[in-house]
């Protein structure tokens, strides 16, 4: 059970309920962080949009985008989001020693190349809140300005999702294993 | 000078130009988070939709809401939205001593349980990633579900913010004090 009850379909107005149909037609499982955001709908309907641009516009690759998220999904301990993208890292083919070395948190020297760069890009901006100058070089010799911006960007949704997820407790499904 | 270059308008598609006018029509100065966002122009219209929501049609009242963010943009160290708010946290009525005391990073012994309560928040959240049970429950008895929500969101769009400012190290105007 999450810290608050989830926001349910029933008691919304007829405009708050078409949000809502919008934003879990995109999201399997019911739960997850959204039954909370829709505390606030109209609120929530933004979050989802950046989501789905994330989803379905962004200029990083899906690998990229993947370990960004799996990283700070780890550092939050947001459990439900874990599983949600682990599931995903898999099927777009990152090689299971790399999640099994986000999830143990591993230290960098257990990474290698964009991977590695990515964890470190991730763990320094979350923990240190900036990046030095070296390290924002080597991003900047890997990725265009556009794909700097949707990284910092990027991170910053699951910063939100992963603390709505962490602080309310959102439980992850029955059985999965996280970390 | 900010990491990497303005986006330009002249640059854009018309489209995108759009997006670009709406973005800056409510937000003075430009040289901001969005002249780093609007590399990606679809995204940034995403970023600002969320923030007009805050502004313009959030739970949370302006001086509450100021209280959040100021409390976030110090504990990021984030100047340029410090100093933004700064100015909107005085016109929405917060008392300077609140302000300067989080500036100071300063105790919050002065501050009344509400302003308190919304500096807390923030505060640990961005360090922990959840509130301790105490901080929580005062959540929950002076906060309404959409309420407790939105300043959570609202953190995570600061976060989002705040490292953008300070990935691309995004200068303050001349002039301007922060901290």
């Amino acid at each position: 059970m999450s810290k608050l009850p989830n926001a349910t379909r029933d008691g919304l107005s007829a405009e708050q309920q078409k949000i809502w149909d919008h934003v879990f037609a995109g999201r399997t499982g019911g739960g997850g962080p959204y039954s909370m955001l829709m505390h606030s709908p109209a609120m929530a309907q933004h979050f989802a949009a950046t989501e789905d641009y994330f989803r379905n516009h962004s200029l990083l690759a899906d690998a990229d985008r993947e370990i960004i998220i799996l990283t700070a999904a780890r550092e939050v301990e947001a459990h439900y989001a874990w599983t949600r993208h682990e599931i995903r890292a898999h099927k777009i083919g990152i090689q299971p020693e790399t999640i099994e070395a986000l999830r143990a948190r591993a230290a960098l020297d257990k990474f290698t190349g964009r991977e590695k760069l990515l964890v470190e890009f991730t763990r320094t901006l979350m923990h240190e809140h900036e990046l030095s100058a070296d390290l924002f070089a080597r991003m900047e010799r890997e990725f265009s300005p556009a794909k700097l911006v949707e990284a910092v960007g990027l991170l910053g949704h699951y910063i939100t999702i992963g603390t709505v997820i962490r602080m309310f407790d959102v439980k992850p499904p029955e059985g999965s294993k996280t970390f | 000078m900010s990491r990497i270059p303005s986006a330009k308008r002249e640059e854009l598609s018309p489209e995108h130009q759009q997006i670009w006018d709406h973005i800056h029509a409510a937000r003075s100065g430009g040289g901001g988070p969005y002249s780093m966002l609007m590399h990606v122009p679809a995204l940034a219209g995403y970023v600002a939709a969320t923030e007009d929501y805050f502004r313009l049609n959030s739970a949370l009242s302006d001086a509450d809401r100021e209280i959040v963010i100021l409390a976030a943009a110090r504990e990021l160290g984030a100047h340029y939205p410090w100093m933004r708010h700064e100015a909107r946290a005085r016109q929405s009525g917060v008392r300077s001593e609140v302000i300067e005391t989080l500036r100071a990073k300063g105790s919050l012994a002065g501050f009344t349980a509400r302003e308190n309560l919304l500096a807390e928040i923030p505060l640990s959240l961005l360090r922990d990633h959840r509130l301790p049970d105490d901080l929580f429950s005062r959540a929950e008895r002076e906060l309404s579900r959409r309420q407790l929500v939105e300043v959570i969101a609202l953190v995570g769009h600061y976060s989002t913010i705040g490292f953008v400012a300070n990935a691309f190290e995004l200068p303050a105007p001349e002039g301007s004090k922060t901290f």
